[in-house]
């Protein structure tokens, strides 16, 4: 792990939040946009599936 | 990373191939303006970054001014200009990156041969996070805007990618929501539209707040109650018996107010009974005109014209033995309109009898006015019956107490239309008389005035009767009615709370798109956050760094630098002048700004953990007066190689490159001379030894096929031995070399050996054996070459002489 992965592990080791912690999983790497959004949309997709069948 | 060579060709300045030997500890190119040294820190910058800050600056003020000013002018190659460099990476294994340049100024990166997209695998990334520092660039971080500057600095210290990183998280927001799906666009229209509503029922209010705060497990919980609240015990389904509340409150819904009736207590006093005697009036005043006429008639013309009174009787088919009623000429009450037909023809001859008829036509049509009042008057009394639905409603209300109420109301209407028909009957009779006394028209009712008068008359006297009887049962029917009353309210509570449990999974699907949103805000917080912590962490250290390079550059001063101030997203950089604290950037002079940039660039380009072992610095000094430059030959130069860091000086100056050369000869440094550019591009001659330098050149060209190569490989030996014989002694002693070994041999300078006292005795048969082969192959007086040495007996003495090197490197300071 390099320094700017330190860094963001770091960063990420501070965010308890679910969600959040779910979208830092995103830009482990390469902090993209479309990477982020596309991680969050993943994750309301599933969600929304989950309530849709409660 | 560490550059051991450079090879430009086409680009820039540099047009035929070149490679630029870098392997000393520092090598220094020396030339006047426009010698083409800028070019060579434009071709490190272009290798790393594929792109220079001069050029992007440049395209700033005019892309087409800039166009194109990547490649040599003169170059007319067939293949791409490239630049070239031989390195070390961080783990100290030896690679080559190589950039080509296309024709639309994008290039190729190779390394190693492959192609690759960037070089972040040696931890290159940020155009400002850079192991150059440029004479034209010094000032750029300070006259930035404090936003960017934050941003270059912070990527100077390596935080860049926190500053990317939130970057990305802010798009990522807008891109989230730009390609949210329909069924989540859907949910959130609804809740809102749900919500609202909600919020007009009281009772719904708390579960409101709940869910905007985001709990919506409290809220449902909360909703739950007011929904039970709202059924009866023992439901099976909570929703279903909701439903079942809502559809018995739709029919328990009546505007029972609008049913209600006046009380009339006593039906003589009743406006309506009043105006009946009106009527009656009427029709009175009706026979008496008529009768008084027709008997002053009758007497004058029963005894001078009794045929014509026969006439009458006979037309009309009546006698007055037979129907005196019927006689016009008869006291009789009857009022029928044949009878005011006969009355009228009999009564028109005279004037008298045409009065009589006029004022008879006067009070039917007074009639007809006094008929208009009493309907009139019958509407404010009689009360708004219930339609069909509301009796259904009320029997649903109230039951079985219901139908006496029920009952007299059907007796009230049944009346009603009694009423009715009698006005109608009424009327039309009204009607035909006032055409019989109008004109003669004989209509075909038969109905006598009066007792059709008289039969309204009892049904109307009647209703009051009725309406006290339907008001009486209202009375009585009140306060069941409204005990189980059903408001619009009611119904729109119930309504709500059925929206509210079915459309739930909108609310919790709204919900995970707002907690997203949230996370997304919260998180480019914690990053600010973050950053602005690390970078006052790093600031803290860096910041001090900053201060003691620019106290090294500025021993003594009133006026200095005094620190950063980060922000938010912002970055401050303070001067002091006795004690008095104020920005730097319109307060310190352009030589102390210089430090400045040179202080912040020199901070960076060392922090810890810098991917860059190779440091090259262009013109640092230009604009400092004597005293700064002494400081940063003496003590900046110093500290970096102290530090281990490798040093490529580009100056005009030859004073600064000769001294610097002089300083640093013992820690290996080689001096270039750039002059004469040309067409082809710049001429490098090199000027000064280095010791790494010597043995590179003799490793380069040892093995060469070329007789004249390896002929300078020999010469390269010798002067490496002669050389280190005079570093040894400097470094050791400490002493200056004495004029009288000046342009001596080894047989003179072996005798310095014995002052030194790290030289291990053993070695000095090593550099004589050295030494003894190289004079076998050069001319006595002038060291030329008189026969060539073969690569065997040149590697074997190139390995000596490296590890004699290596054995000394740490007494001469490498």
């Amino acid at each position: 792990m390099n320094a700017e992965e330190d860094l963001i592990h770091e960063m990420r080791g501070e965010v308890e939040d679910k969600w959040r912690g779910a979208l830092t999983d995103a830009y482990m790497k390469v902090p993209t946009a479309e990477a982020i959004a596309t991680k969050a949309l993943e994750i309301l997709s599933e969600e929304t599936d989950a309530i849709e069948k409660s | 990373m560490r550059l051991k060579s450079l090879s430009i060709c086409g680009f820039r300045g540099f047009n035929d191939a070149q490679t630029l030997d870098l392997s000393d500890t520092m090598v220094i190119f020396e030339g006047p303006n426009g010698s083409g040294k800028t070019s060579i820190g434009e071709a490190v910058e272009w290798l790393l970054y594929g792109r220079t800050l001069k050029r992007t600056k440049g395209d700033d003020l005019s892309k087409r001014e800039y166009s194109g000013c990547y490649k040599n002018a003169h170059y007319i190659g067939s293949a791409p200009p490239y630049v070239e460099a031989e390195l070390d990476d961080r783990a100290g294994k030896a690679r080559k990156i190589l950039r080509e340049l296309k024709t639309d100024e994008t290039s190729v990166l190779k390394v190693d041969g492959s192609v690759v997209q960037d070089l972040k695998e040696f931890g290159i990334d940020h155009l400002h996070d850079r192991p150059l520092i440029l004479q034209h660039t010094l000032q750029d971080f300070i006259f930035m805007k404090p936003k960017a500057r934050y941003e270059v600095l912070s990527a100077m210290m390596g935080l860049e990618p926190l500053i990317a990183l939130r970057t990305a998280v802010e798009a990522a927001k807008t891109e989230f929501s730009k390609r949210l799906p329909q069924r989540a666009v859907q949910a959130q229209s609804r809740r809102t539209l749900l919500v609202a509503d909600m919020r007009q029922e009281p009772v719904l209010v708390p579960v409101v707040t709940l869910i905007e705060s985001g709990r919506l497990a409290a809220a449902k919980q909360h909703l739950g109650q007011v929904a039970q609240g709202l059924v009866s015990p023992g439901y099976a389904d909570l929703l279903q018996a909701l439903k079942t509340v809502k559809s018995s409150k739709e029919r328990a819904q009546l505007d029972w107010g609008r049913l209600s009736a006046a009380v009339i207590s006593s039906p003589a006093e009743a406006p309506v009974v009043k105006l009946l005697s009106r009527l009656d009036a009427r029709v009175s005043k009706i026979r008496e005109h008529l009768a008084a006429a027709a008997a002053e008639q009758q007497g004058s013309q029963r005894e001078h014209e009794p045929q014509r009174r026969q006439f009458y009787h006979l037309g009309l088919r009546l006698l007055d033995s037979v129907h005196p009623e019927h006689c016009p000429f008869c006291a009789a009450d009857s009022l029928t309109p044949q009878r005011i037909a006969a009355l009228r023809e009999a009564l028109a001859e005279t004037p008298e009898g045409l009065a009589a008829i006029q004022k008879a036509l006067a009070e039917v049509r007074g009639l007809t006015t006094d008929l208009v009042a009493q309907v009139a008057e019958q509407k404010k009394v009689v009360p708004n019956q219930p339609d069909d639905a509301e009796v259904r409603k009320i029997r649903d209300i109230a039951a079985g107490a219901a139908e006496a109420f029920l009952e007299s109301n059907k007796a009230l209407g049944d009346q009603l239309v009694i009423c009715g028909e009698s006005i109608e009957v009424l009327k039309n009779l009204q009607t035909a008389i006032e055409g019989v006394l109008s004109s003669g028209e004989l209509p075909k009712s038969s109905d006598d005035l009066a007792q059709v008068v008289g039969r309204y008359k009892a049904e109307i006297s009647v209703l009051p009767a009725f309406i006290n009887g339907y008001a009486a049962n209202y009375s009585v029917l009140d306060p069941a009615i409204k005990a189980g009353l059903a408001s619009s309210a009611d119904v729109k509570k119930v309504e709500r709370t059925i929206a509210a449990l079915e459309q739930w999974k909108d609310v919790r699907i709204a919900q995970v798109c707002r907690d997203v949103e949230r996370s997304f805000t919260d998180l480019v917080g914690d990053i600010r956050t973050f950053t602005e912590r690390k970078q006052k962490q790093v600031l803290a250290t860096r910041d001090k760094e900053i201060k003691n390079w620019y106290a090294m550059l500025n021993p003594i001063s009133d006026v200095a630098y005094d620190g950063m101030v980060p922000g938010t997203d912002n970055l401050e950089l303070r001067a002091r002048t006795y004690a008095k604290t104020m920005f730097a950037a319109p307060n310190l002079s352009m030589s102390q700004l210089n430090c400045v940039g040179l202080a912040i660039y020199l901070a960076c380009a060392t922090r810890k953990g810098t991917p860059f072992n190779t440091l090259l610095i262009d013109d640092p000094v230009q604009s400092m007066d004597d005293e700064h430059t002494e400081a940063f030959k003496k003590q900046v130069i110093e500290k970096l190689l102290d530090d281990g860091f490798h040093i490529i000086l580009l100056t005009h100056m030859q004073l600064l490159a000769g001294d610097v050369e002089a300083l640093y000869r013992r820690r290996g440094a080689a001096l270039y001379k750039m002059s004469q550019y040309s067409r082809s591009g710049p001429a490098i001659e090199w000027k000064g030894p280095g010791l790494g330098r010597l043995l590179e050149m003799v490793r380069t060209h040892k093995d060469a096929t070329n007789e004249e190569y390896r002929k300078t490989a020999t010469l390269n030996l010798r002067m490496f031995v002669e050389q280190f014989v005079k570093e040894l002694y400097k470094a050791d002693t400490g002493n200056p070399i004495s004029r009288k070994y000046e342009g001596k041999s080894w047989g003179e300078i072996r005798s310095l050996l014995k002052s030194c006292k790290s030289f291990d005795i053993n070695d000095e048969a090593k550099l004589e054996d050295t030494c003894n082969f190289t004079s076998k192959h050069l001319h006595p007086d002038e060291r030329m070459p008189r026969s060539v040495a073969n690569s065997a007996q040149l590697n074997s003495h190139y390995i000596a002489m490296s590890e004699i090197l290596t054995k000394y490197k740490p007494v001469l300071g490498f």
